[in-house]
């Protein structure tokens, strides 16, 4: 087999733009993964938990949100976008589901800033600006706590 | 012996491009999504501290509160006030300018008697509905 130092420029031309093109593909993709069912297996679902922090909803005012996150997987996860759902908890005569005492934020956060949560790891976290008191919160919700389901997202790191 | 070489330049170069290519997929983003709750925190309204009687003449006495309260960083603007005859119970005072100590903290009450002994306690009031405990007592005046 005889080559040339052209044929060789091609061939190291063309080795190129094939590794190119995968290096592309890998930072193209969405997260959906490489098809290999072995790997998918092994994905644990992250664990999520409401932790108490500091007392700063009044009337009139948007609050934080305060979460713990357990990462069971063996590579770190960034969290970076959040859902919200139903509020619960209040207390007695200072009723959670009613828009007078607690509501979700009318500029709550849907991306938030990335959360790193390493293999293996807990990290406790926070979203401000979620929730929201109206100024026509019952005197009973003095104290209380509020619970907000979320669903939040993160990508493999 | 040339041609030998350039089979093993490209078999190795191939091999070189395989293990890159899949070196690349194996670091993709991997996605993940959990549900849970998250938690708020409401907070309690403060205790102001004593507010200061001064009788002005027989049927008015002045309230002041001495010092600002404080709620996280906003300052109460606005109180109940309630007024003990002696040793009777506390009653709100409604009917003159002491229902609400404004942004001076202080006002005048119309309404004692002559000869009466009267102390005073002040609960701050915020948003619509929300009221603190009341402070101790004023001084007897």
């Amino acid at each position: 087999m005889h080559l040339t130092k052209r044929t060789l420029l091609v061939f190291a031309v063309i080795c190129t733009f094939i590794i190119g093109g995968v290096a592309a593909a890998a930072w193209l993709s969405t997260g959906t993964g490489p098809a290999r069912g072995q790997a998918a297996a092994t994905a644990k679902g992250l664990v999520v938990t409401a932790r108490t922090g500091p007392a700063d909803l009044y009337p009139g005012v948007t609050g934080a949100v305060y979460f713990t996150v357990n990462n069971p997987n063996p590579y770190a996860v960034t969290l970076t976008t959040v859902a919200y759902g139903a509020i619960s908890g209040g207390k007695a005569g200072c009723d959670a589901t009613l828009v007078a005492n607690i509501v979700k934020a009318v500029a709550a956060p849907t991306t938030i800033p990335a959360v790193l949560v390493p293999a293996g790891a807990t990290v406790d976290a926070s979203i401000a600006g979620a929730l929201t008191m109206p100024l026509t919160v019952a005197d009973a919700c003095q104290g209380a706590t509020f619970d907000i389901q979320i669903t939040i997202s993160g990508v493999s790191s | 012996m040339r041609g030998a070489s350039g089979r093993w330049l490209v078999v190795g170069t191939l091999a070189v491009t395989m293990l890159l290519s899949l070196s690349g997929v194996a670091r993709a983003a991997w996605p993940t999504t959990a549900g849970g709750p998250m938690r708020a925190q409401a907070a309690v309204m403060p205790v102001g501290g004593a507010p200061v009687a001064i009788r002005v003449d027989k049927k008015i006495m002045t309230v002041l509160i001495p010092q600002p309260v404080l709620f996280g960083s906003t300052r109460i603007a606005a109180f109940d006030v309630y007024r003990a005859n002696g040793h009777q119970a506390p009653e709100f005072v409604s009917l003159t300018g002491c229902a609400s100590l404004a942004a001076t903290l202080t006002c005048s009450d119309l309404t004692v008697f002559n000869g009466g002994t009267y102390t005073y306690t002040v609960a701050p009031r915020y948003g619509s509905k929300w009221v603190g405990a009341l402070s101790p007592p004023s001084n007897s005046a």
